[in-house]
């Protein structure tokens, strides 16, 4: 049986393979537990990154309004 | 940077100020403080952090010591406290808010006070690990992170407009968010 490399698995997570490929990879996935451990993980990297995103964004904003509203003795 | 506010290096107080206001930002924004009660809250906070003896070069002496615990928990309770001692004031004077930003009551004594102060401080540790990678890293890489995990831009996209493989944007994204991870662990140890 031919593995998924790292990077199809990568390409299925954030959904940028065709559907034909996609179905082909999920597919294989149900079958496969090594393959199915390396999504899990690439899994929870990937909702880690976006959680870390998600967070500098936030923070940007907090900032903005931080120095539109508050203003420190040397400022 | 704490010791840099003690020797007056004046890189160490823009440091200081930067970290430390939009941590005391998004803890008033939490408890619904109005812009001037933000700025009250900052006022207080400061004049608790800093002697009032002013140093050389006119700086004011950071009241804070070793024995005193980490810096980190340290503020985070001054701001906690002081952000309370507002609220029970502004109780009495019957003009306190009564749900926070997030449209939500809360409790004075909210028992998760404490862990969304700390949620607040990675927030400000992670935007500074942001910019130290932001000098450090290609700009290929760090535009490829804004984009995808900030600005929700996919990854395809990038990978046209940059003139570079998927895997290549995936492999950016990924050498930004593991320098970013191990410069927090680092201030994480301050
Ligand atoms: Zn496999």
């Amino acid at each position: 049986m031919c593995h998924l490399s790292e990077f199809q698995i990568q390409e299925l997570l954030s959904g940028d393979c065709g559907v034909f490929a996609a179905w082909m990879r999920r597919r294989h996935l149900k079958k496969c537990t090594e393959c199915s451990k390396k999504a899990d993980c690439l899994k929870r990297e990937l909702d880690e990154q976006c959680r870390l995103g998600k967070e500098l964004k936030a923070y940007q904003k907090y900032s903005n309004e931080a120095s539109a509203t508050m203003r420190l003795p040397r400022e | 940077m704490l010791s840099g506010v003690g020797r007056n290096d004046s890189n160490a107080w823009q440091h200081f100020y930067d970290r430390y206001k939009v941590l005391v930002y998004m803890c008033g924004k939490r408890y619904g403080f109005s812009p001037m009660d933000l700025d009250d809250l900052l006022s207080r906070v400061m004049s608790k952090c800093f002697t009032s003896s002013v140093g050389q070069g006119g700086h004011a002496i950071l009241s804070y010591d070793r024995s005193k615990g980490r810096f980190r928990d340290y503020f985070c309770r001054i701001v906690s406290n002081e952000a309370i001692t507002m609220l029970r004031e502004m109780k009495r004077r019957r003009e306190v808010p009564t749900e926070n930003s997030d449209g939500k009551e809360f409790d004075i004594a909210d028992e998760n006070a404490e862990a969304s102060m700390q949620k607040e401080y990675r927030m400000c540790l992670l935007n500074e690990a942001f910019q130290q990678v932001k000098r450090e890293l290609p700009s290929r890489q760090i535009q490829a992170f804004i984009a995808v995990r900030m600005d929700g831009v996919s990854p395809k996209r990038i990978s046209q407009m940059q003139n570079v493989s998927l895997a290549t944007v995936y492999n950016d994204i990924t050498a930004v968010t593991d320098a970013m991870r191990k410069i927090v662990s680092q201030l994480e140890e301050e």
